[in-house]
């Protein structure tokens, strides 16, 4: 079996009363990330924040950029795929992922894109409350798409997630149309907080996967677990055993619009190191990133400017990059 | 659930034409002609769209035409307890005045309404010229829409019947009778499609999977279920429901795909449908329910009760329908 894949998403809209180790700014990424490479991460997603409040910075490329540059000052590999994110897919949020794809020191080479439609609010069952219960996610197979236009624009390899399995048909239609080519990277939403797609247990992942079979026969493809909440440690296993990676962070494990009742307070890369025991428990060997970035049929890693990062690195110390 | 009996649903047009399956029925006479060949066939749960008699137009918010064709029905010996619902041409209270009407009508006394949730990308792909039908169009049924229109159901006493396009709207449904937006039983249609890339494909593991996971999300609540497919896959899907104690809705409106001709040259009745659907179920060892035996099944008595004339808060949300 393929190496496991290991992503973490170390920060998404999680606040630090939440949970004190999610990271805010550039340094506090960076210092995330070492720690997670050294326990076995080899895929990355963040969140561009401002260091004190941990406000969204949606559209600007710089603290991507700083942080970036200040985990490859602290020793982070630059092949490490990572992808960052938007505010929504229309032309005009994804200027810093423009930025961010021609910078020669950076070189983004993956987006993502959350297929679909859907009413993908959240519920809590305390109060018996949807958040924004009027709103829904109205995204077109046509502006679908117009993202695939983008990704293909600047060579970007979309990382597909998949909320409910009629994704998996459209993207099945979608190869067949050619908006999309092979190798698919795909990720299987489970969600403890909010009430769509399959139910957030083993058995579902099964059903998953069984769907991605009768959809997908025979198209090169590599698929990722993750899950908004605790459940995502009854996937874990099971999702190595049937040849899938696996997402976790603290980002999608406490709540976002309501306090977590455990208290739980994990690192970001305590979690990684849980699952690469249980990679190792199982007798599945743990993906560098180099060898994610192949898996995900990115080109090889042709090197920033080592001066820039040296000059980097002499400003980690508060200075930005 | 061995044994129980199998409720058979038609749907005798939905937007298909005659130019596709000459055996659509236009108009009320057509309609009640073909309801009684196929409640003789077995059938006991309608679904019809009201449509011009010569042209065959879609006539969406009218309830004048479902009123001649349940009334003519009856006069050809169908069972006034026939379940029946009508289509509608929006998911919003202004597109439902037809049904108030009708649920009012102490002549019809309409039980049932269908509300599809969800939001979800549900537009046909035309393998042939590998276009999606209206690619910029989305299905969308916010929570706090769905909640309206729940809302107007118990008002009408009107039993919801609940459209599944996805696994999530199983979880939208667990969650809404958490809320008391909905009550149980619980009455549910999967759609599955040849036609269109969404929800779960159709093959027979998937009707397993859904039976699946309403025991993980709805443990204990009263839930009956329907198989519905667009395209010809609902004769794979047809076994796995029964044997999952399911029921099944067939008909030549949903047989046929509706955006493109239909090149396989079947033209079958739907009376045609529902006896196949009957043989079956009998070979599996379940029975065809009687219309009233459905009405029970689906708990319409329960829910509507009964009454000489329409509750004051039935009458109010007419908001100008004309009462015949």
């Amino acid at each position: 079996m393929e190496k496991l894949i290991i992503e973490a998403a170390i920060n998404e809209l999680v606040s630090k009363q939440q949970n004190r180790h999610v990271p805010y700014g550039p340094d506090e990424v960076a210092a995330t990330v070492k720690q997670c490479v050294d326990a076995g991460m080899s895929y990355l997603h963040f969140h561009a924040r401002e260091q004190i409040f941990g406000e969204m910075i949606w559209n600007e490329p710089e603290l991507y950029r700083q942080g970036i540059l200040k985990m490859r000052a602290l020793g982070v590999p630059a092949e490490l795929p990572w992808y960052p994110t938007y505010l929504t897919l229309e032309p005009f949020y994804q200027k810093h992922v423009v930025a961010l794809v021609e910078d020669p020191e950076i070189r983004l080479q993956i987006a993502a894109i959350d297929m679909g439609s859907g009413n993908i609010n959240d519920y809590d069952p305390r109060t018996k409350n949807f958040t924004s219960v009027d709103q829904t996610k109205p995204w077109s197979h046509n502006f679908h798409r117009q993202f695939f236009q983008i990704c293909r624009d600047l060579k970007l390899r979309p990382y597909l997630g998949v909320y409910e399995p009629g994704a998996l048909r459209s993207i099945a239609t979608y190869l067949e149309m050619g908006w999309l080519e092979p190798p698919l990277v795909m990720k299987f939403f489970f969600s403890d907080a909010g009430p769509y797609g399959f139910p957030p247990n083993p058995r579902c992942l099964q059903m998953f996967v069984r769907t991605l079979e009768l959809v997908l026969p025979g198209v090169p493809k590599i698929w990722f677990t993750m899950c908004y909440g605790h459940s995502i440690w009854d996937l874990v296993r099971p999702t190595i055993e049937l040849g899938g990676h696996v997402r976790v962070g603290l980002g999608q494990y406490h709540p976002w619009y309501w306090p977590d009742p455990t208290g739980e307070e994990p690192t970001n890369a305590e979690q990684v190191a849980r699952v690469a025991d249980i990679a190792h428990s199982l007798g599945r060997g743990l993906a560098t990133p180099a060898e994610a970035r192949a898996a995900f049929g990115l080109s090889a890693w042709s090197g920033a400017a080592s001066g820039a990062v040296a000059a980097c690195s002499q400003s980690v110390a508060g200075e930005a990059c | 659930m061995a044994g129980q009996k199998l409720i058979i649903e038609a749907a005798l047009h939905e937007l298909v034409p005659k130019s596709t399956n000459p055996h659509i029925p236009y108009g009320a006479d057509e309609v009640a002609a073909d309801t009684a060949s196929c409640i003789a066939a077995g059938l006991s749960f309608l679904h019809f769209h009201a449509r011009d008699g010569v042209t065959g137009q879609q006539l969406w918010s009218d309830p004048e035409p479902y009123r001649e064709a349940i009334l003519a029905m009856r006069r050809r010996g169908v069972s006034a307890e026939l379940p029946w619902y009508p289509a509608y041409g929006g998911l919003d209270r202004e597109s439902f005045s037809h049904i108030a009407a009708l649920a009012a009508d102490p002549a019809i006394r309409l039980a049932v309404a269908a509300i599809d949730i969800g939001t979800d990308n549900l537009n046909d792909f035309d393998s042939e010229t590998r276009q999606f039908i209206d690619p910029d169009s989305v299905k969308t049924l916010s929570h706090a829409a769905a909640k309206d229109l729940f809302d107007l159901c118990r008002e009408l006493e009107l039993r919801p019947y609940i459209g599944v396009f996805e696994p999530g709207h199983l979880r939208h449904v667990g969650i809404y009778l958490d809320k008391g937006w909905i009550e149980p039983p619980v009455i549910l249609r999967f759609f599955f499609s040849d036609f269109a890339p969404f929800g779960l494909p159709p093959h027979p593991e998937c009707v397993g999977m859904y039976a699946e996971m309403i025991e993980m999300v709805m443990p204990d609540v009263p839930v009956e279920w329907f198989v519905a497919c667009a395209g010809p896959s609902i004769w794979d899907l047809a076994p796995a429901a029964i044997a999952a104690g399911a029921h099944v809705r067939v008909g030549i409106g949903q047989y046929h795909p509706t955006s493109w001709p239909d090149h396989r040259g079947e033209k079958p009745t739907n009376a045609e449908q529902v006896a196949r659907l009957a043989r079956l179920a009998q070979s599996m060892g379940r029975e065809p329910a009687s219309p009233a035996e459905a009405r029970a099944i689906l708990g319409l008595d329960a829910a509507r009760g009964e009454r000489s004339a329409p509750p004051r808060a039935i009458q109010s949300s007419l908001c100008g329908v004309k009462l015949p």
